[in-house]
C-alpha cells in the first residue's frame, strides 16, 4: 500500500469496475492490514473528520471489537497508558464530527456486524442521549433510533423500561438519564409510538401535523419545522397529494438540501418560486456547484458567490499559513483545468472544483501566482476544464518568474511535456524547485492516487476541511513516526485536555 | 487513398501516455447540414444482426463505425462493424449488425441503453480483413451476412486475456475497464479538434475525423478507451510490444540546455519535428493505391444518402483500412485502420 491516506475514503458502493462485494472486501483487507501492522497509527486516523463515514465505521468496528486490553496489545499499553481514553475520545469525535445521517449508519453497521458489548452499549447511548437536539433527530431518524436502542439494550430491557417495570427505571436512570437530557423519556416513547403528551415542541409539533394529515386539515402556508421527508411521508401515506414544492418551501430543509434542491423547486413552479441560499452557510466546493449548475444564473450572481468564495479562502490560508508544507508568501500555484477533471457522470466537474478550491486558497493577494494548464473561459466568466495537460510548461513558466515553491493541483494525467523531466533538468542546471502535488482523484479500484514524478509525493485532496492537515498528510505519507508525535500531540490539544 | 483528403486539418502537438500517443487534427466542422446525436434515437434490436434506430431530425446521420452496445440487460448484445446512415426522419432496420455476446440470448430493449462502446481495433480491421477483403483480394460481397461473424475475432482477440474462448466482448470490457478508462484521462479532447492521428510505439494504428467538434467530443472517449485503449491492452498484456509504462518519458535530449530558454526551445523544436514527420507520413498515406467496395453494393447504397456518399476502402498493397464518408468530392468523416 503506498499511501496510507486511501484508507479514509472508502465508499461501499459498486464502481464501474468492480462489485459493491469487491469493493468492500479490498477495502477490509486494506484496513485489517494496518490495523494488524499499527493500531496506534489506525486509530488516530479517527482524528480526520473528512474521511467517508463507511472509513470511519471501519475504524471503529476494529477498535470496538478487539479489546485493546487483550494481552497482543500490551506493548501499546505499557508504552501509552493513556491509549484506552484516547481510543474513546476519537470515536466520539469521529462521530460527532460526522452528519447525522451517516453517524447513525455508522452506529448501525455495529448492530449488523453484532458487535455489542458494553463499550457499544455506551457508545450508542451517549451518541444519542449526550446532545441538545435528540427530539429533533428523532423526528427525522425515528426508526433508526429505535433499531439503535434495541441494539444497545436489548428488546427484554426496551419493555422493561416503556413499561416502567422497577428494572427498567433502573437501567434507564443508569444507561440514559446520566446525560441529563430533558427530552430523554419522551424521545424514547416517541420512538417507540407510545401514546403521551410531550412537552418537545418538536415532538408536538410532528404528533399535530400528522394528526392534520390524517383529519385533512394540513395548512403549509406557514413554513413548519418537521423536515421535509417527514412531509413527505404523511403526504404519501394520507393521500394529500400536496405538490413537492410546497413541501420543500415549508419543510424543513438542510442548507445542504437547498442548495440542491434549487433546480427542482425553480422547475416544479415554473420558474416562480426560488430557495433564498445565503452561500456564506457553504463550503467553497459547494458555492462552486451551485455556480456552475444553477439555471439561469445571473452575473450578479456569479460575482456574489465568487466573492464569498475568495472570503472563505482567505480565511483558511490564513489558518494555515504558519503550519504549511512550504512557504505560502513565495508559493505559486500550477492548476490543472485540462479536459479530465470535468469528471464522470455522477461527480461531474468535481475534481476541477477540488483543484480550484485549493487556487483560491493558494492565490496571493494580487493573483498574479497562479499558471491554469488548460481551461477554457465562458461567456459568464466561469473557467471550464478544457484542452490537454502540459504541466511541464507551467512549471517552466513559474521558474522563469523566480518561483521556486511550487504547489501543483492536477489529476496526474499529463499527455504533453514531461514534469518529472523538466523537473530534474531543473534541478541539473542548478534550479531547484520546492514542489508538492495535491491530487483531486482517487481511485476506486486500487486506492491509489496518481503521481507526477517519483521525486514528489502526490497527496490526496478531498475537502476543504481538510486544508489545515496537509501537513499531517505529508507526514502521514512520508513519515509514519514524526506523523504519530505530532498527531498525538494535536489530539491531546485538542480533544483530550 | 481515395477520397482521403486531410489537407485542410492543423496538426496539434503530440499528446502521449506510455506507448500510445495522440496527433490531434483542426479544422472547422463540415458545413453538409447533419443530425446530432440527440436526434437519434436506439431502439434495440429487433432480431439477431438487426440493431434499429430513429432518426428525428431533418438531416442524415453518421452513425459511427463499431457503434456497440454492451448492456446488462439479459440481451445479446450488439455491435455495427461499418458506419451507417441514418436518412432524416426515417426508422432503419440495420441489417449488417453482430452479435457480440455468443453465449447470451435475448434482444435489447434500446429505451434502457444511455450509452455506446466503439469495437476494439483489432476487431474492426479483423472483420475488414476477413469479411470485406479476403486474402486482401478485392471484396466480395454476400448477402445478408452473417451476425455471429465477429465470434471468432473476439475470441481471437481476447482469449488469452480473460481466459474464456467465447466471442463475449463484455468478458474483455468488464475485466480492463480501469485501464481503459485512464485512456480518457491521458488523452484529452482539445478546442475545436475533429480528429486524430492514433500511433502506438510511433505507428500510426489509426485516423479518426468526424464531420464537427460536438461529435468528436461525443464519440471520442469511446474511440480512445474502447477501440484504441483495448489494443494497447491486448498487445501490453500480452508481451507483443513494450511494456505500458504510466507516463513516457518525452524523447527530447536535454544534455546541452542550461537555462530555462533553452529547456523550452528544445521542447518546442521537439513538438515541432513530431508534427512535420507526421505530415510527411500522411502525404505518404495520400498517394497510396486504393480498391474498394464496389458502390452498386447494398452496403454502400443503404449507407449513402443524397450528396452523401459512403465508401469502403482499402490500401491495394497494404493492411490499411477504411470507411469514409464524403458529401460530393469533400471528406466529412473517415475511419482509417492500420
Amino acid at each position: 500500500m503506498d499511501n496510507k491516506q486511501s484508507l479514509l475514503y472508502l465508499v461501499p458502493k459498486s464502481s464501474y469496475y468492480n462489485t459493491q462485494q469487491e469493493v468492500i472486501e479490498e477495502g477490509i483487507a486494506l484496513h485489517d492490514e494496518l490495523f494488524r501492522q499499527d493500531r496506534e497509527l489506525y486509530t488516530y486516523l479517527l482524528y480526520f473528520t473528512e474521511s467517508t463515514y463507511y472509513s470511519k465505521s471501519l475504524i471503529v468496528e476494529r477498535l470496538l471489537a478487539d479489546s485493546i486490553y487483550k494481552d497482543k496489545n500490551k506493548d501499546l499499553l505499557k508504552r501509552d497508558p493513556r491509549m484506552p481514553e484516547l481510543e474513546e475520545a476519537l470515536i466520539f469525535h469521529a462521530l460527532y464530527n460526522e452528519n447525522i445521517t451517516h453517524a447513525l449508519k455508522l452506529l448501525l453497521q455495529l448492530k449488523k456486524n453484532r458487535i455489542n458489548n458494553a463499550r457499544t452499549q455506551k457508545l450508542i447511548l451517549r451518541f444519542i442521549f449526550d446532545r441538545g437536539n435528540t427530539d429533533y433527530i428523532a423526528v427525522k431518524y425515528k426508526n433508526k433510533i429505535k433499531q439503535l436502542l434495541v441494539h444497545a439494550l436489548g428488546l427484554k430491557t426496551v419493555h422493561d423500561i416503556l413499561e416502567e417495570r422497577p428494572e427498567g427505571k433502573a437501567k434507564f436512570a443508569k444507561l440514559i438519564r446520566v446525560y441529563g437530557n430533558p427530552y430523554d423519556r419522551e424521545v424514547f416513547d416517541f420512538v417507540f409510538d407510545r401514546e403521551r403528551d410531550y412537552t418537545s415542541e418538536y415532538l408536538q409539533e410532528y404528533v399535530r401535523i400528522r394528526e392534520d394529515f390524517k383529519n385533512g386539515t394540513v395548512d403549509l402556508s406557514k413554513p413548519v419545522n418537521l423536515p421535509k421527508e417527514v412531509l413527505e411521508g404523511f403526504n404519501n401515506f394520507y393521500r394529500r397529494g400536496i405538490n413537492l414544492t410546497t413541501l420543500i418551501s415549508m419543510g424543513n430543509v438542510s442548507d445542504k438540501q437547498k442548495i440542491q434542491l434549487q433546480n427542482t423547486v425553480k422547475r416544479h413552479s415554473n420558474n416562480t418560486i426560488e430557495l433564498k441560499i445565503d452561500l456564506n452557510n457553504y463550503s467553497i466546493l459547494e458555492i462552486l456547484k451551485y455556480l456552475y449548475s444553477k439555471e439561469d444564473i445571473t452575473n450578479k450572481e456569479i460575482e456574489e458567490g465568487l466573492a464569498v468564495i475568495e472570503k472563505k479562502a482567505k480565511d483558511i490560508r490564513a489558518s494555515i499559513e504558519n503550519d504549511f508544507v512550504m512557504n505560502l508568501d513565495d508559493a505559486t500555484v500550477i492548476v490543472d483545468c485540462s479536459h479530465s477533471h470535468s469528471g464522470s457522470g455522477q461527480s461531474k466537474l468535481h475534481p476541477f472544483f477540488k483543484n480550484m478550491t485549493l487556487m483560491y486558497v493558494f492565490q496571493n493577494d494580487a493573483k498574479d501566482n497562479v499558471f491554469y494548464v488548460g481551461g477554457k473561459t465562458e461567456e459568464n466568466g466561469l473557467i471550464h476544464p478544457a484542452g490537454d495537460t502540459d504541466l511541464s510548461s507551467a512549471l517552466l513558466q513559474a521558474a522563469k518568474k523566480g518561483y521556486r515553491n511550487v504547489i501543483i493541483l492536477s489529476d496526474g494525467f499529463e499527455n504533453v511535456g514531461n514534469f518529472d523531466k523538466v523537473y530534474q533538468q531543473l534541478k541539473n542546471i542548478g534550479i531547484h524547485i520546492n514542489t508538492v502535488h495535491f491530487n483531486p482523484v482517487f481511485s476506486p479500484r486500487n486506492f491509489s492516487f496518481k503521481s507526477i514524478s517519483d521525486s514528489i509525493i502526490a497527496i490526496p485532496y478531498t475537502d476543504e476541511k481538510d486544508i489545515k492537515n496537509m501537513a499531517l498528510f505529508y507526514l502521514l505519507n512520508t513519515d509514519a513516526d514524526t506523523f504519530k508525535k505530532v498527531i498525538r500531540r494535536r489530539i491531546e490539544k485538542e480533544i483530550l485536555d | 487513398m481515395k477520397y482521403i483528403n486531410l489537407s485542410e486539418f492543423q496538426v496539434g502537438r503530440k499528446q502521449q501516455a506510455g506507448v500510445m500517443s495522440v496527433y490531434p487534427l483542426f479544422a472547422e466542422d463540415v458545413k453538409t447540414p447533419l443530425a446530432k446525436f440527440e436526434d437519434i434515437k436506439f431502439h434495440g434490436t429487433s432480431g439477431y444482426g438487426t440493431m434499429v434506430f430513429t432518426n428525428r431530425s431533418e438531416h442524415p446521420f453518421i452513425l459511427p463505425t463499431g457503434y456497440a452496445i454492451i448492456t446488462k440487460q439479459l440481451a445479446q448484445d450488439h455491435a455495427l462493424p461499418f458506419a451507417s446512415l441514418l436518412a432524416p426522419e426515417s426508422k432503419r432496420h440495420i441489417h449488417e449488425a453482430c452479435c457480440i455476446q455468443q453465449t447470451q440470448g435475448g434482444y435489447i430493449d434500446g429505451s434502457k441503453v444511455k450509452s455506446f462502446f466503439i469495437l476494439p481495433l483489432y476487431i474492426r480491421k479483423k472483420h475488414f480483413e476477413q469479411t470485406v477483403f479476403p486474402r486482401g483480394k478485392n471484396p466480395l460481397w454476400k448477402s445478408p451476412i452473417d451476425f455471429a461473424r465477429l465470434w471468432k475475432h473476439i475470441s481471437d482477440f481476447q482469449s488469452k486475456l480473460v481466459k474464456r474462448n467465447e466471442g463475449n466482448l463484455v468478458l474483455f470490457f468488464n475485466k480492463f475497464m480501469e485501464q481503459l478508462t485512464q485512456f480518457n484521462a491521458e488523452f484529452e479532447v482539445l478546442d475545436g479538434q475533429r480528429g486524430a492521428v492514433v500511433l502506438l510505439n510511433d505507428k500510426i494504428v489509426g485516423i479518426e475525423v468526424a464531420p464537427t467538434h460536438e461529435y468528436w467530443k461525443t464519440v471520442w472517449n469511446s474511440l480512445i478507451r474502447d477501440c484504441y485503449g483495448s489494443e494497447v491492452i491486448r498487445l501490453t498484456m500480452q508481451n507483443l510490444i513494450e511494456e505500458f509504462q504510466a507516463s513516457q518519458e518525452l524523447a527530447v535530449d536535454f544534455s546541452g540546455c542550461d537555462s530555462i530558454e533553452a529547456i523550452e526551445s528544445a521542447i518546442e523544436k521537439h513538438y515541432q519535428k513530431g508534427i512535420q514527420d507526421l505530415k510527411e507520413r500522411l502525404e505518404d498515406i495520400g498517394r497510396l493505391e486504393t480498391i474498394e467496395v464496389d458502390a452498386s453494393k447494398d452496403i454502400i447504397r443503404n449507407n449513402s444518402f443524397g450528396n452523401i456518399a459512403y465508401h469502403i476502402v482499402k490500401a491495394k498493397d497494404a493492411d490499411i483500412y477504411g470507411e469514409v464518408y464524403c458529401d460530393k468530392d469533400s471528406m466529412i468523416y473517415c475511419s482509417l485502420l492500420f
